[in-house]
């Protein structure tokens, strides 16, 4: 990735080499992808439907594993045998898809659940596990939800419910797919600003996958654009939101406009 | 009703029904949550097709359904995982097979065939000594993977994809809750019959699953129903001379409708609806 030299100190949290993830017929689903993720930064996934954005993402815990190439987290290699070890330390917030309203689950047990594969096998969660999940709840400010049953959540509230059970887990990483994705404009709002706050205060290195080109300027550092399982183009959020290259990323004419110096998206 | 309990085969029957009817709620909760009822039609029609082969050469069918039914839990994911078949058709093609070798072996026993029927039907009435022995066998080992890996079972049964994320063994988890399913069913083929054992299967835990928000529950929940359902049909089998597995099953029915009826979640919903 481009300016990596500007913070040289930085430890690289996520680092793919030559990813390829090969189909048995027809295009690859991802072809020849290199990116380094530095720790602490707030990156995001961008690209067109079908791009490949969700199986770079669940490469970077090793829910999928690469056909060739190397994953690496903060330096040890993501394969079969050591995934599951290395995904104690990274959360993951898969795509909200609705749920069943009768599921026999809390909200607080939900957000318990993240915290069990760190725990280990026939140990039981205690007081200190209890308490990281009231803390994880109230990060996301939803203390008021934990005795409610899980299904009985509206979208905004499933999704906070989600990261909060994300945090259980004390990751060092986060990845997000389409954290707003089916949710109202208000809802949206809120979550884009909480995954802020919750980077800053938990020191978060953060992967998103998101259509939400709007908010990037304030939330990321940087962006990764993938296009048909390529890899395209990877740099800083200001240079990367511009006009030709968001066209030609989508498809489709988009208007960049600037207002108070910002960069803003039509489409 | 003291006549009927002094009789040693109902005695037998009401422990084994009740350890089967236990065991068959237990494993519907996970059919339930992880919504695999196919898949627990094809596993008991497995365990049926096995008992069948085991009794046309010339074995104890318990072994047969117990290898066959292993082996098709086991064999559906990694044929849904490959070559592009949907998990569903998978489920499909184990069935459609598991269903012709029944058939198959049926129709080549010799004779009477009133051992095979005797399969598919299933009586109760006559569970020996060593049957209630092999289903307190695998009664104690559910419970031991139910009670020592509740924490990594809550977490699959909530959420498979986000259980698997924070480094829960879901895949094994919900693989060996398959070879549970398969060792069940085996083992209570002899009670309900293997046509109708999976009724027992999913009708208490679907019970169950009308009446509480708490995994845990649940579970209990489940196993009463399944073991109240075996008890209720022996006794109506005994009273009116029908067939002990369809009264069981026939039990489990009429503790899901009121289940239905008076769920609090139902109510929940049309008021959410209304």
């Amino acid at each position: 990735m481009t300016g990596m030299a500007d913070k040289p100190t930085a430890a690289i949290a996520l680092r793919g080499e030559h990813l390829w993830l090969r189909a048995a017929r027809g295009r690859d689903i991802l072809r020849d992808c290199s990116f380094a993720i530095e720790q602490g930064s707030c990156v995001a996934i961008l690209g067109p439907n079908g791009a490949g954005k969700t199986t770079l993402l669940r490469l970077c815990n090793g829910l999928t594993i690469p056909s060739s190439g190397n994953m690496f987290c903060f330096d040890e290699r993501i394969n079969s045998a050591t995934a599951r070890k290395i995904r104690r330390r990274i959360a993951f917030v898969s795509q909200f898809r609705g749920m069943d309203k009768r599921q026999p689950i809390t909200v607080f047990e939900s957000v318990l659940t993240g915290c069990f594969g760190k725990l280990g096998l026939l140990r039981r969660p205690g007081r200190r596990e209890r308490q990281l999940a009231e803390q994880s709840l109230e990060a996301v400010s939803s203390s008021h939800l934990a005795g409610r049953p899980l299904g009985h959540l509206s979208g905004g509230e499933a999704q906070r419910a989600a990261i909060a059970r994300a945090l259980t887990q004390e990751p060092d990483i986060l990845l997000l797919d389409e954290p707003t994705a089916s949710l109202d404009w208000r809802a949206k709002a809120e979550i884009l600003q909480l995954i802020g706050q919750l980077r800053q205060k938990f020191s978060l290195t953060i992967v998103m996958i998101t259509h939400e080109l709007n908010a990037l300027i304030d939330l990321s550092d940087r962006i990764i654009f993938l296009k048909n399982g390529e890899l395209v183009w990877s740099g800083q959020v200001a240079e990367g939101l511009r006009q030709e290259r968001l066209s030609a990323m989508y498809d489709t004419p988009v208007t960049v406009i600037h207002h108070h110096g910002r960069p803003v998206i039509l489409m | 009703m003291e006549d009927f309990l002094s009789y040693a085969f109902i005695q037998r029957a009401i422990v084994a029904g009740g350890i089967a009817g236990a065991l068959c709620g237990l494993a519907g909760v996970f059919v339930v949550l992880l919504r695999i009822s196919f898949v627990g039609v094809c596993v008991s029609h497995a365990a049926l097709a096995g008992a069948l082969v085991g009794v046309f050469l010339g074995f104890p069918p318990l072994p047969g359904a117990m290898a066959f039914s292993l082996a098709s839990a086991a064999a559906i994911s990694p044929l849904a995982g490959k070559g592009g078949i949907s998990p569903d058709t998978a489920t499909g093609v184990v069935f459609s097979v598991m269903l012709s070798i029944s058939m198959l072996a049926l129709g080549l026993l010799p004779g009477a065939r009133s051992d095979g029927l005797g399969l598919i039907w299933g009586n109760i009435m006559t569970v020996t000594a060593p049957d209630i022995l092999f289903l307190a066998l695998v009664a104690i080992l559910f419970t031991l993977f139910l009670v020592l890996l509740f924490k990594e079972i809550q977490a699959v049964l909530c959420d498979k994809e986000s259980a698997a994320a924070c480094g829960i063994a879901a895949d094994a988890i919900s693989q060996a809750a398959l070879l549970f399913l398969g060792a069940v069913i085996a083992c209570g083929m002899k009670a309900v019959g293997g046509l109708l054992i999976y009724s027992l299967i999913i009708t208490p835990a679907a019970a169950a699953y009308q009446l509480t928000y708490r995994l845990k529950t649940m579970f209990i929940l489940a196993a009463l129903f399944g073991a109240a359902s075996a008890w209720l049909g022996i006794w109506i089998s005994w009273l009116l001379g029908w067939p002990s597995g369809a009264a069981i099953v026939l039990a489990a029915t009429a503790i899901l409708i009121p289940s239905i009826l008076f769920s609090p979640k139902k109510t929940a919903h049309s008021s959410l609806f209304s």
